[in-house]
């Protein structure tokens, strides 16, 4: 293992970034460029529910107060931090990739 | 973290970063800022990861890290720490959702979406944004497990111990170079998002009102004016010298003297400007002070109940009455009479 990659689980998230910056960055770049296109549309949709975003508000909410808590138990659970970091990019992708959809 | 990193002069540093950012805000404006948060999410996450699970590595791992720092007693794995809350702790979270309710950075945002994505938007920006602060603030468990001294090491900057830890941890250079770009995207979109934020209010609040024939060429060039003058400010802030965590919070209470005043604003049809004005005012004048001799934790309560206290009092004993229908026959402001002169398609 060359030491410029550390170690095999840094090896490992660099692999898994590469594939989300990948995508996060497809398709960012797609959503941008819809954007550009119909930015000066009419906007004469209704409000968004309001609801559901705020259950998962809290879920979100409760869920890092957990990841946080969750460092206290075990020294496995430091890498919860290091998953929720990767998961972030994921989940903003996909709203992009949602976007692309609809 | 410049001077920590490569021993360069981190004031330069700030002043070159603040030109850089005042360019491309200039140039881009609020499209600019918004291309630039999406990009600085990536950013913010996928390289703090890697980052992290390296210098775990270099720290001696999990294992190490976290029993070293249970060793040390203290409740410091412990989230149920008072002290935390009290020396930092609330003061932050009140600062963190003002911010989020009062600051000019997300309403200009809120403006730009599409109705039917608000709520979502906000919600899941709010959700993922957590990971971010709950993976990096492991380097401040890691210089605990390493018992990195706050006042010798670190210059009395709590804030300086991820810097500080990158640097000295012997990484690689390209994941000490991974670092510095995480940190300055960090640094970039907020800083783009205040210059745009202060040219919205300039605009929309002083030079509309002021000249309602301007045309839109005229505003788009007035529009650039305020960003200089807050990179003025900021350049200045920097310069004084002020540790970076004192500022933060010295910042945060200070802005928690507009949170009840415009929720009450936003809700209480009976909330004068005279309330909204005097409760934020003096809640700073009275607040700050008890904040510097009796400790966050009083200070950001005073802050809060003084705020809140004199918008209530003001509106109890007038007899004003806002109409909230009144805000939905409001043109838009930014938009220039020559557009407004055009015929509709």
């Amino acid at each position: 293992m060359p030491n410029i990659f550390v170690s095999l689980p840094t090896l490992a998230a660099i692999g898994v970034g590469i594939v989300i910056a990948f995508f996060y960055l497809r398709y960012m770049w797609l959503v941008l460029q819809r954007v550009s296109k119909t930015l000066d549309d009419p906007d004469d949709g209704k409000s968004d529910g309001f609801a559901h975003s705020f259950i998962g508000a809290i879920i979100a909410v409760i869920a890092s107060s957990l990841a946080i808590i969750g460092y206290g138990f075990a020294p496995q659970f430091l890498y919860v931090g290091i998953a929720l970091a990767l998961a972030s990019p994921i989940a903003v992708a996909y709203t992009f990739r949602r976007e692309l959809d609809d | 973290m410049i001077s920590n990193v490569f021993g360069a002069d981190p004031k330069l540093a700030a002043i070159i970063g603040l030109l850089v950012v005042l360019v491309y805000s200039i140039l881009g404006g609020l499209w600019a800022s918004v291309t630039t948060s999406a990009l600085s999410t990536l950013l913010h996450t996928v390289p703090s990861a890697i980052i992290l699970v390296a210098a775990l590595h270099y720290a001696g791992g999990v294992n190490s890290v976290w029993h070293s720092v249970a060793a040390q007693g203290n409740d410091l794995l412990s989230v149920a720490r008072p002290d935390a809350a009290t020396g930092f702790g609330i003061t932050l979270a009140l600062g963190l959702l003002t911010a989020t309710i009062a600051g000019q950075e997300f309403w200009q945002v809120a403006w730009a979406l599409k109705k039917k994505d608000v709520s979502r938007s906000f919600f899941w920006a709010g959700a993922w944004f957590y990971p971010i602060p709950i993976c990096l603030g492991l380097l401040g468990l890691i210089g605990l497990a390493l018992h990195v001294n706050v006042n010798t090491q670190l210059g009395g900057d709590a804030a300086a111990v991820g810097p500080y830890l990158i640097s000295h941890l012997g990484l690689p250079t390209w994941l000490i170079i991974l670092y510095v770009i995480v940190i300055l995207s960090a640094c970039y979109s907020v800083i783009d998002s205040a210059f745009t934020a202060t040219s919205s209010v300039f605009v929309v609040d002083i030079i509309k009102p002021l000249f309602p024939n301007i045309s839109e060429k005229q505003l788009f060039f007035w529009a650039k004016i305020p960003m200089f003058f807050t990179a003025i400010i900021a350049a200045g802030v920097v310069l004084s010298g002020v540790d970076f965590v004192t500022i933060v919070l010295t910042s945060y209470a200070i802005r928690t003297a507009i949170l009840i005043p415009l929720i009450l604003a936003l809700f209480w049809s009976r909330t004068t400007g005279w309330g909204f004005v005097g409760g934020t005012v003096l809640a700073i004048a009275i607040g700050m002070p008890i904040r510097s001799a009796a400790g966050e934790l009083w200070g950001s309560l005073s802050i809060l109940a003084i705020s809140a206290v004199v918008p209530i009092i003001f509106g109890s004993v007038g007899n004003f009455q806002f109409d909230f229908e009144r805000l939905r026959k409001i043109k838009d402001a930014t938009i220039s009479s020559e557009a407004q002169a055009l015929p509709a398609d």
